[in-house]
């Protein structure tokens, strides 16, 4: 009976294993389609390059009309769903629709229809969009077969299209999946993949070290040095389209000026965290949006000064004083803010008291209330959230620009800027949206970024650097970027 | 038959009905009483933190009707519990009842597997410390069962996954799927309760060994080994099974932390992760079923002491 363990036991069973903090959800694709997608089980219309073009997948071209409204998509010849069906149009239509219906990126956009045309698919917009293929790289958007759908709509199988066929699915912690022979591109190397779900890091460090994972995700970085000595691991850190941030309410005393919030800037040890808490030098931000998003990027910045007596000296300046505490206050009111974070991302509790204590050297008294991560967005709304310190996903699509459209405009976003708004910068959201790409949408992104860099209504703390604990049996393993995929189907076996 | 039905499974029927209705309560009132607005709290579980905004939450609060007023949502769910319908994840909008046995089950695989090793190797060496008192033995087995009742089963694991999976490569380190899959975390639960059981065991056979009766089987010319077989074997089961039920709390408390490390979808798992997300149907159902194992095992050990006991039959 003992020996019944083969997917932990045998090394070269020519199967991927992958273990994850991450639990599956649902079958649902506007709630755990991330996981089908990484598994490389779903596809989308259109991926993502490496760098950050965007490359045709399920949609072999695509193109928008001169009123700038009409989108029309080709749909690839040839691919088969995971239950033999062929991809069609409407297929994809019916797909889409039906993701459209949930909170998401899709519901967010200003699309009106989609339909199919022959092997077109057709999506008609209520204002223009200029970033639509974008979304269509989201994992939301990802094209099931319709027999994954109830008569409700709701998602209760996942047949896709992708190179991995799903053979076991035990919503939260475990799947299984093996190559689909009928796959439209080239035949993976491995036979198939396993995910499961192992919620407490040290879980996963000992999975690894007995050989019963493969690829070992979010493993922190102290954790990941040790391994590398003692398993044959080698560690792989990549930086993410993540930016670890603190998000301020500006309807504070203290944080309603540009001036106010640059001296808080100045009270953030980045180096700091990066050395001893993120173990990364990659992760210091010098700005919002990290390099990977090229039209975003801010060449040529210098790094924020590291300066707590400048923060104290600033708000001096400003007409503050110190109490008998040797806080700042003013009007007899001393500057006090509490900051909210979440521990999903481990490193956010950590990094959070860290700012704690430096504000405090500033004269800030800063308090740390670790909550649900719902507790940012539920503060924004009711006005009673002081700072909060997330983790914030500017690459959800790729091009920044659905993200900061809802974080940066006029009020704020959820996970952005509160009681915030530039004029000069809904105007130039106003006029991306038309844009037609190329260097007038650089243009017009990078006066977007220096705004957003120079009022600082959000401050980048680190880019965050996806670390994953690699067996040394596999070659080849990458990971985009923008972690839509982790082309487990270009990994292949290490002689 | 008819007598044990009234002196045990009567009582228990009843205790079950009384553990389900303060259990159902006490979980709609706390979950209430938790701060934090719930709508959000699922609408986080859902779609995960980077897409929870005020639109989801909304959505949500609309969809599960959040916003009914308690006395209401109290009177609807205690209906819904008297036509056994436990309702929908609002996370994962599954059947609770589905998931719920989907997780029972794993939950008792582990709690069986760790039942089985405790009986094999705690009693075993219970007898043998207590039928030479103050030996080699007994000494030995006093230091070890401190020792491993006073390491918590997530230490436990964490040593056993260690030395079995990471240095020996004999058994996977976590994860489920087989049997293999359930030695490690049913070995780490089992070896706190076979430490105290062994204990109790050894004290049992003592008592039994010193007792007038068993001295006077000795006299009367019954080997050893024939004397214990027939006059301390049922007298030392009787605390010992009346322990296994006292310490089902131990299992029961010590699967929420084992099911986490070794990544096993049991109930405890499930549960926690359903405050979190203040899954009130998940947590309601899980909740009632924990409480409903708990009459269910402990009538299971009232039975076999009823079985084990002539003077509680007589009484």
């Amino acid at each position: 009976m003992l020996g019944v363990s083969s997917e932990a036991l045998a090394r070269k069973d020519n199967i991927i294993d992958v273990v994850c903090p991450w639990e599956i959800g649902s079958t649902d694709s506007t709630r755990s389609g991330h996981v089908f997608r990484w598994m490389s089980i779903s596809e989308t219309l259109v991926g993502v390059e490496p760098d950050g073009a965007m490359k045709p997948l399920l949609a072999t071209a695509w193109s928008v009309d001169d009123s700038r409204l009409v989108w029309r998509f080709k749909i690839r010849e040839g691919v088969t769903f995971h239950n033999g069906k062929p991809l069609t149009a409407d297929a994809a239509a019916f797909s889409l629709n039906a993701a459209r219906t949930k909170p998401g990126v899709l519901a967010k956009s200003p699309i009106a229809e989609i339909a199919a045309e022959g092997s077109e698919l057709v999506v008609r917009l209520s204002e223009p969009f200029a970033t639509l293929p974008s979304l269509f790289t989201h994992a939301s958007a990802q094209i099931l077969e319709a027999e994954s759908y109830d008569a409700d709509g709701n998602t209760v199988k996942v047949i896709g299209t992708g190179p991995f066929a799903i053979t076991v699915l035990q919503t939260p912690q475990r799947l299984a999946a093996k190559a689909y022979a009928g796959y439209w591109g080239p035949k993976p190397a491995a036979e198939g993949v396993t995910y499961l779900a192992a919620p407490r890091s040290e879980t996963r460090t000992l999975m690894v070290q007995s050989g019963d994972a493969d690829l070992a995700f979010n493993m922190d970085a102290a954790s990941l040095k040790r391994l590398e000595m003692t398993a044959p691991v080698k560690g792989f850190s990549t930086p993410v389209a993540r930016t670890v941030t603190l998000k301020l309410n500006a309807a504070r005393p203290g944080l309603d000026t540009a001036r106010g919030r640059n001296a808080i800037n100045a009270a953030i040890d980045r180096q700091g965290i990066a050395a001893s808490i993120l173990r990364e030098p990659k992760s210091v931000a010098n700005q919002q949006f990290s390099p990977m998003f090229g039209d975003w990027f801010l060449e040529g910045l210098p790094q924020f000064r590291y300066d707590p007596k400048f923060t104290r000296a600033e708000f001096k300046a400003m007409g503050w004083s110190e109490d008998a505490d040797g806080y700042l206050a003013k009007d007899g009111k001393r500057l006090s803010l509490v900051l909210t974070t979440f521990s999903d991302r481990p490193e956010l509790p950590i990094i959070a008291t860290s700012i704690q204590e430096s504000l405090r050297q500033a004269g800030i008294e800063a308090k740390v209330s670790v909550n649900n991560a719902s507790a940012i967005p539920a503060g924004h709304h009711d006005g009673s959230l002081d700072m909060g310190m997330l983790a914030r996903n500017y690459g959800v699509v790729r091009d920044p620009f659905v993200v900061v459209t809802e974080d940066f405009r006029s009020g704020g976003g959820d996970w952005g800027a509160m009681n915030w708004g530039s004029a000069e910068l809904d105007d130039l959201i106003a006029k991306m949206k038309l844009s037609d790409g190329g260097a007038e949408y650089k243009a017009l992104s990078q006066r977007a970024a220096r705004i957003i860099h120079d009022e600082m209504p959000v401050i980048p703390v680190a880019w965050h650097v996806q670390t994953v604990a690699v067996s040394k049996d596999l070659a080849n393993f990458s990971i985009d970027p923008f972690q839509l995929t982790w082309n487990l189907e270009k990994v292949t076996w290490a002689k | 038959m008819g007598k044990m039905i009234r002196a045990v499974v009567v009582p228990r029927a009843l205790q079950a009905v009384m553990v389900a209705w303060t259990v159902g309560t006490l979980t709609f009132v706390l979950t209430r009483a938790l701060p934090g607005d719930m709508a959000y709290r699922i609408a986080a579980g859902r779609y995960g933190y980077d897409n929870v905004d005020a639109a989801a939450a909304a959505a949500v609060r609309q969809e599960l009707g959040l916003d009914q007023p308690p006395l209401l949502a109290y009177a609807s769910w205690l209906w819904d519990l008297l036509t056994l319908n436990l309702g929908r994840d609002m996370v994962s909008n599954e059947p609770v009842w589905s998931e719920v046995t989907h997780q029972v089950g794993h939950s008792l695989v582990l709690a069986l597997v760790a039942i089985a090793f405790a009986v094999l190797l705690g009693p075993a060496l219970g007898v043998a410390a207590g039928l030479r008192r103050r030996g080699a033995l007994d000494h030995a087995s006093l230091a070890l069962s401190t020792a491993l009742r006073s390491v918590p089963p997530f230490i436990l694991g964490i040593g056993l996954i260690l030395v079995v999976a990471v240095e020996l490569r004999w058994l996977p380190a976590a994860g489920h799927g087989g049997f293999a899959h359930a030695v490690l975390p049913g070995l780490a639960l089992a070896l706190g309760l076979a430490a105290v059981s062994s204990r109790v065991t050894r004290n049992a056979v003592v008592a039994v060994a010193r007792s007038p009766f068993f001295a006077f089987a000795r006299t009367k010319g019954l080997g050893e080994a024939l004397a214990f077989r027939r006059h301390g074997v049922r007298n030392v089961a009787v605390p010992v099974v009346s322990y296994f039920g006292v310490q089902l709390i131990y299992l029961i408390e010590g699967v929420v932390v084992v099911e986490s490390l070794f990544a096993w979808p049991g109930i405890g798992h499930a549960l926690v992760h359903a405050i979190v997300a203040r899954n009130v149907p998940m947590i309601q159902g899980t909740a009632l079923v924990m409480g409903l194992m708990f009459v269910a095992l402990n009538a299971v050990v009232d039975g076999i002491c009823w079985g084990l006991d002539p003077r509680r039959r007589a009484s």
